[in-house]
C-alpha cells in the first residue's frame, strides 16, 4: 500500500529523483462564524519538491497566506493532512509544531520583524541560537550576512538600515537557521522595486543552493522568477505549473 | 488596582492615628481618668479623709467636681501557676468601692474576664489583676496571687485601669507588662495588706470643665505644701501620667512614621499610573492624528483619553475603599493586641481616605493629561504615519559597546529594558518605592534588635545571670537588710548600689535627666567599663550622652544631684570630670565609684544590690528566696530591660507584616503593569520568536528575566532610598521622639533578602500572569499586524 509520504511523480514541477519537501492532501481551513463556516482554503492537494522555488500567487483573500502558515506549521488544517519534511503534522501538538518550525522551516516576513534592540548580526545570531547551535553562532551569522551582501552592516541596528537591507537581514536570519524550507510572505511587499529585486535575487540563489523556497505574493511579475507558480482564488488552487508568462531573470522583471 | 492599593493603604495607615485618638478618648473617659492627682512621697501616709480636707483650703474649692482618696504601694507579686513561675515587681492600688465607686480611675472588666469590684468586696481579700500583665502570662481571671510579706489575694477578674493602659518602667521602657503586676483591690483591703489601717497616700480629682488646670494644679500644690500633712506631695495632671502621655504622644510619632511610608506607597502607585496612562494615550496616537487630519480641535480630541484617565481615577478610588477596608480589617486585631484598651473604635477613616483618594484621583488624570498634551501637539502627518512602535530602540544602542552577554538571545531582555527608558524608570521607581518602604520599616526593627543585642552584651557581661534587687528604702551597705540578702543561700556575691535621679549638662546646654548609680567600679559584681581608675574623682557617662554634650574623657560636666541633708536629700549642682565613657546605647545612665559617695553626703548608702546567684542557683531561685524578705521590693534579672524593648519591637512587627503583604502585592502589580504593556507592544516580536520555533516556556523565561531586571533596578533604587530614609528616621525622627536612646543604624541581611524577594523575585514572577495571553496568541495574525 502506498504511503502518504510517498512522492507523487505526477505532480507539477516534479523533478526526477527529488524528495518531497511539503505535501498537502485534501487540506481545508475554515473558521466557524455564527452557525456557518467560512473557508480560507478548500480541498488543497499540493506537493513541493526539495530545492523547488515556488511562488504562491493570488489576490487578497485568496488564501495564500493561510496556505503558507500551514506549510510553516504556524497553523493547523481543519481537514486533510499536511506532511512537512517527511513529518506528518496533522494533529501535532503545540510543542511538536514548535519543534518542526525550529528544525525545518524558516520564515521571511513582509514587515521584516527584526528585533529592534539587536544589531543585524545579533538578529541573525539569535535565530541560530534558537535553532540550538549556540557554539559558533556568531560566525554562522556573519557568514549568512555576507551571503546576502551585508557583511559590512552587521553592527547596525535595524533602525539604521534601509528596508531592503532589513529584508536581507531577515533572509540571512532564515538562511542561518539551516532549515531546508524557507517560506516568505510578501517579502518584497514593503520594498521599492530596486531593493525588491535584490531580495528576489537572494531567494533565487537560495533555491539554486538546494533550499526549498516558497514565496507568497500578489505580484504576478515576481512569479516569473519561480520554477513553479501556484495560483489561488477563493481558497482553491486554480492553476499550478511554470509561470504562464514564461520564466524570467530577476534582472528582466518590472513592476 | 495600583491606585486602590496606594489610596487604601495610605488611608488605613493614616487613619490609625484617628483610631487611636478616638479610642484613647473613649477609654480614658469610660474609666474616669483623673484631671489632677496628688501623689504622696513613697513611704509617707495620711489618715483617710485628711487629703480631702486639704482641698477645702483651696481659694475656690467648688472648682473640684469630685475627689477620691487611694492607697497605693509597691510590692512583689507572685502570680505563679502550675506551669510557670511568675514573680515580678508589682503594685497594689486600693480604691474606694464602698459606695459603688470608684468614679475616678475605675477598672474596666470585659464581659468574659470576670467581674468588677463591688461594695461587698471592701475589706475582702479579692483583687483584679491588670490585663496587660495577665495577657502576657496567660493568667485566668480566677487565680490567686501572693504578695511580698505573705498576703494572698483571690482574683475575681482581669481589668484595665487608665493609669495602666500602657505599662512603662521607671526608666522609660515601654511595654513593660512582663515585669509589672498591678493589682486593684478595695481601699480597706489595701490598708490591711500594708498593715496601715485607715491610711491613704494618693488623691485623684475631677475638675469642672472650664477650669485652668495649670492654675488649679499650682493652687492644690500650694494647699498641700502649706498643710500639716507632711506628705511631700507632687501634683500631677493627666499628661504627667506615663500611660496617658505615651498613648497620646505615640500617636503623633506614629503619624510621622506612617505619613512617610504611606506617602512612599502612594508614590509607587503614582509611578505605575503614569506608566499605564502614557501607554494608553500612546496607543490612541493614530486616532488623535486622524482626528487632527479631519480638523477636530485639540480640546475635542483630548477629552476622550482624559475621560479614560478620570475613569481610572474613579475606579481606583472606589476600589481603594475595598483595599482600605481590608487593610483596616488586618490592622485592627494587631492594634487591639498590641495596645489593649477597654474601648477600641476602628472604623474606616474617611478623612484620610478622602485625602488619599484626592491624590489617587488626580494622579491618573495628570498622568493622562501629559501624554495627551504631547499627542495633540503632533502634526497630523506624524500622528497617522505607519511606524512600528516596537522599533523604538531607546538606549539599547548602549549594548553595542557591551561585550556581555555574548549570546544574542540573552541580550534581548537587556535591550528591552533599555529601549523604553521612561517606562523602565517609572516601573523601577514604583518598585523602588515599595522596596524603600520595606527596607526603612524592617531596618527600624533591625536597629532596635541590634541596639538591644549590644545592650545585652554590656549589661550581661561577666555575669549573664546578674540580678538587680531593689530595696524599699535607702539603707546602709553594712546594715541588716543588705546582710540578710547576702546571707540568702541562693545569693552568691553582692554589690551595693545607690541609685539616684539627676540632671547632666554642660555650660550653655539644655542637658537631660539621668539615672546616677554609685557602684564599686573596681571590684563590683558589674561595672559599665573597664580600665577606669575608680578612685579618680569623676563620673562615667554613656557615649550618647558624651556625643550630645560634646564632651570627652577629661572634660568637665555639670551634674545636678541629690545630697544627703539630715534624714532627707536636697539638690545641688557639681562640676565633675568625665573619667570614662561607657558604650551603652542609652543616654541616661551615669556611674561613679562608691568611694566618692562622701561628696554626696551618702557614704555607705544603698537602695539596690547587684547579686550574682550562688553556684547551682538561678535568677528564679533568688527571686523565690528573697520574695518574702521585708525591705526587698523587687528582684529583676539584669536582662529584663532588653527583653522589654525586644517584646515591644515584636509587638510592632504585626503591623509591619500587614504592610509587607501590601507592598508585595503592589510591587507585583507594578511589574504586571509593565509586563502587560510590554506584552502588548512587543507581541510581534513574541510571534516572531514563536515562528522560529521558540517554545512558550522560553519566551516566558525572556519575560521573567526582563522583569527581574526591572526588579533589580527598582530594588537598587529602593535600597538606596530605603537606606536614606532609614538613616533619617534613626538620626532625626527617632532622636526627637526617643531622645534617651541612641539606636544603631543597622540593616540586617534578612531585610536585604526580604527586599530582594519583594523587589526582584515577586516582580520576576509577574509575567506568569500574562501566560494565558501568550498561549492564546494568534501567531499568524500577529505576524502580519502593521501598527
Amino acid at each position: 500500500m502506498e504511503s502518504i509520504l510517498s512522492p507523487d511523480p505526477a505532480h507539477p514541477g516534479h523533478r526526477p529523483g527529488a524528495a518531497t519537501a511539503v505535501k498537502l492532501v485534501g487540506v481545508s481551513r475554515f473558521y466557524e462564524v455564527g452557525e456557518g463556516r467560512v473557508y480560507a482554503l478548500r480541498d488543497i492537494d499540493l506537493e513541493v519538491d526539495e530545492g523547488e522555488f515556488v511562488v504562491v500567487l493570488g489576490p487578497s483573500g485568496s488564501g495564500k497566506t493561510t496556505l503558507l502558515n500551514m506549510i510553516g506549521a504556524l497553523d493547523v488544517a481543519s481537514e486533510g493532512r499536511i506532511i512537512v519534511a517527511e513529518r506528518d503534522v496533522t494533529g501535532a501538538s503545540r510543542r511538536e509544531l514548535s519543534r518542526l518550525r525550529r528544525d525545518t522551516v524558516a520564515f521571511v516576513f513582509q514587515t521584516f520583524n527584526l528585533f529592534p534592540t539587536l544589531t543585524a548580526v545579533e538578529n541573525v545570531q539569535c535565530a541560530v541560537e534558537i535553532s540550538g547551535r549556540r557554539r559558533g553562532a556568531r560566525r554562522v551569522a556573519e557568514d549568512a550576512l555576507a551571503s546576502v551582501g551585508l557583511s559590512g552592516r552587521g553592527l547596525h541596528y535595524p533602525s539604521e538600515l534601509s528596508g531592503g537591507e532589513q529584508q536581507r537581514v531577515a533572509i540571512a536570519r532564515a538562511l542561518a537557521t539551516g532549515n531546508p524550507i524557507l517560506v516568505a510572505d510578501e517579502p518584497t511587499g514593503d520594498l521599492d522595486f530596486r531593493t525588491g529585486v535584490q531580495v528576489l535575487e537572494v531567494l533565487q540563489q537560495l533555491a539554486r543552493a538546494g533550499h526549498t523556497v516558497i514565496v507568497v505574493t500578489h505580484n504576478r511579475e515576481i512569479s516569473r522568477v519561480a520554477d513553479r507558480v501556484i495560483e489561488l482564488s477563493s481558497g482553491r488552487i486554480v492553476s499550478d505549473g511554470p509561470p504562464l508568462e514564461g520564466r524570467a531573470d530577476v534582472a528582466d522583471l518590472r513592476w | 488596582m495600583v491606585i486602590a492599593i496606594g489610596t487604601g493603604v495610605y488611608s488605613a495607615l493614616s487613619g490609625t492615628a484617628t483610631w487611636r485618638r478616638v479610642s484613647n478618648d473613649a477609654s480614658f473617659a469610660a474609666t474616669g481618668m483623673y484631671d489632677l492627682r496628688v501623689r504622696g512621697t513613697e513611704g509617707l501616709y495620711a489618715d483617710r479623709g485628711a487629703m480631702l480636707t486639704v482641698l477645702e483650703s483651696l481659694p475656690d474649692p467648688s472648682l473640684i467636681e469630685h475627689a477620691e482618696e487611694r492607697l497605693i504601694f509597691d510590692t512583689q507579686v507572685d502570680a505563679s501557676t502550675s506551669a510557670k513561675s511568675i514573680r515580678v515587681p508589682g503594685r497594689v492600688i486600693g480604691l474606694d468601692v464602698s459606695e459603688g465607686g470608684p468614679q475616678l480611675t475605675s477598672v474596666a472588666v470585659a464581659d468574659d474576664q470576670g467581674r468588677a469590684l463591688v461594695a461587698a468586696d471592701d475589706g475582702q481579700p479579692v483583687a483584679l489583676v491588670e490585663r496587660n500583665f495577665a495577657d502576657f502570662y496567660g493568667l485566668q481571671a480566677d487565680g490567686t496571687v501572693r504578695l511580698g510579706g505573705g498576703a494572698t489575694l483571690d482574683l475575681v477578674g482581669i481589668g484595665m485601669g487608665p493609669e495602666y493602659f500602657f505599662i512603662t518602667t521607671e526608666d522609660g521602657g515601654f511595654f513593660a507588662q512582663a515585669n509589672f503586676a498591678a493589682l486593684f483591690t478595695s481601699l480597706t483591703t489595701a490598708q490591711e495588706i500594708a498593715d496601715r489601717p485607715g491610711a491613704v497616700n494618693d488623691l485623684v480629682l475631677r475638675v469642672r470643665d472650664e477650669v485652668d488646670i495649670e492654675a488649679l494644679r499650682a493652687d492644690v500644690q500650694a494647699a498641700f505644701d502649706g498643710s500639716s500633712l507632711g506628705l511631700g506631695v507632687t501634683v500631677m495632671t493627666a499628661s504627667d501620667e506615663d500611660a496617658y502621655r505615651v498613648l497620646y504622644e505615640d500617636i503623633k510619632n506614629d503619624r510621622k512614621f506612617w505619613n512617610v511610608f504611606a506617602g512612599l506607597i502612594l508614590a509607587g502607585a503614582a509611578f505605575a499610573a503614569f506608566n499605564l496612562s502614557s501607554r494608553m494615550v500612546d496607543s490612541q496616537r493614530r486616532e488623535v492624528g486622524i482626528g487632527l487630519a479631519l480638523g477636530a480641535s485639540r480640546v475635542q480630541l483630548a477629552w476622550r483619553p482624559l475621560l479614560v484617565g478620570i475613569e481610572i481615577g474613579i475606579a481606583g478610588v472606589l476600589l481603594g475603599i475595598a483595599v482600605g477596608s481590608l487593610a483596616v480589617a488586618l490592622l485592627r486585631p494587631v492594634y487591639l493586641e498590641m495596645l489593649p484598651l477597654p474601648i477600641w473604635r476602628t472604623g474606616f477613616q474617611w478623612q484620610p481616605f478622602l485625602r488619599g483618594a484626592g491624590l489617587g484621583f488626580v494622579i491618573p488624570v495628570v498622568a493622562t493629561a501629559w501624554p495627551v498634551w504631547r499627542s495633540t501637539r503632533m502634526t497630523p502627518v506624524d500622528a497617522v504615519a505607519t511606524v512600528h512602535r516596537s522599533t523604538n530602540t531607546g538606549f539599547a544602542h548602549i549594548l553595542r559597546v557591551l561585550r556581555w552577554p555574548r549570546s544574542a538571545f540573552r541580550r534581548m531582555p537587556v535591550g528591552n529594558v533599555l529601549r523604553a527608558p521612561r517606562r523602565t524608570l517609572l516601573t523601577a521607581l514604583g518598585i523602588g518605592a515599595a522596596v524603600a518602604t520595606l527596607v526603612a520599616v524592617l531596618g527600624m526593627l533591625d536597629s532596635f534588635r541590634s541596639t538591644m543585642a549590644r545592650n545585652d552584651t554590656i549589661v550581661l557581661k561577666d555575669h549573664p545571670d546578674r540580678v538587680v534587687v531593689g530595696l524599699d528604702s535607702i539603707t546602709t551597705d553594712d546594715g541588716t537588710l543588705v546582710a540578710s540578702v547576702a546571707a540568702a543561700t541562693s545569693v552568691g556575691t553582692t554589690s551595693p548600689v545607690l541609685q539616684l535621679a539627676g540632671h547632666l549638662t554642660v555650660s550653655g546646654a539644655k542637658g537631660f535627666d539621668v539615672v546616677i548609680e554609685a557602684l564599686d567600679l573596681a571590684g563590683g559584681v558589674w561595672t559599665p567599663i573597664s580600665g577606669v581608675a575608680p578612685t579618680e574623682p569623676g563620673i562615667v557617662i554613656s557615649a550618647p550622652a558624651a556625643d550630645e554634650l560634646g564632651v570627652d574623657v577629661g572634660d568637665e560636666v555639670e551634674l545636678t544631684h541629690p545630697v544627703r541633708d539630715g534624714i532627707g536629700f536636697t539638690t545641688t549642682t557639681s562640676s565633675l570630670r568625665v573619667i570614662g565613657i561607657h558604650p551603652s546605647p542609652f543616654r541616661f545612665p551615669v556611674y561613679f565609684d562608691r568611694s566618692l559617695l562622701s561628696s554626696f553626703g551618702a557614704t555607705g548608702l544603698a537602695n539596690e544590690l547587684y547579686v550574682v546567684p550562688a553556684a547551682g542557683s538561678s535568677t528564679d531561685d533568688v527571686a523565690a528566696e528573697l520574695f518574702d524578705l521585708p525591705g526587698v521590693n523587687s528582684v529583676v534579672a539584669a536582662a529584663t530591660s532588653s527583653k522589654i524593648v525586644r517584646d515591644s519591637v515584636n509587638e510592632f512587627t504585626g503591623i509591619l507584616r500587614v504592610l509587607e503583604g501590601f507592598l508585595l502585592v503592589l510591587a507585583l502589580l507594578i511589574a504586571y503593569n509593565a509586563t502587560s504593556i510590554n506584552a502588548d507592544e512587543r507581541r510581534r516580536e513574541r510571534a516572531t520568536l514563536f515562528a522560529f520555533g521558540l517554545p512558550v516556556h522560553r519566551v516566558m523565561v525572556l519575560e521573567i528575566v526582563e522583569c527581574a531586571l526591572y526588579g533589580l533596578l527598582g530594588t537598587l533604587i529602593g535600597l538606596g532610598v530605603g537606606r536614606a530614609i532609614h538613616h533619617w528616621v534613626m538620626t532625626r525622627l527617632l532622636q526627637s521622639t526617643m531622645p534617651d536612646m541612641r539606636l544603631d543604624i543597622v540593616i540586617d541581611t534578612g531585610t536585604y533578602v526580604s527586599a530582594i524577594v519583594v523587589g526582584i523575585v515577586a516582580v520576576a514572577v509577574a509575567p506568569l500572569l500574562t501566560l494565558g495571553r501568550l498561549l492564546r496568541m494568534d501567531v499568524p495574525g500577529t505576524l502580519r499586524v502593521v501598527e
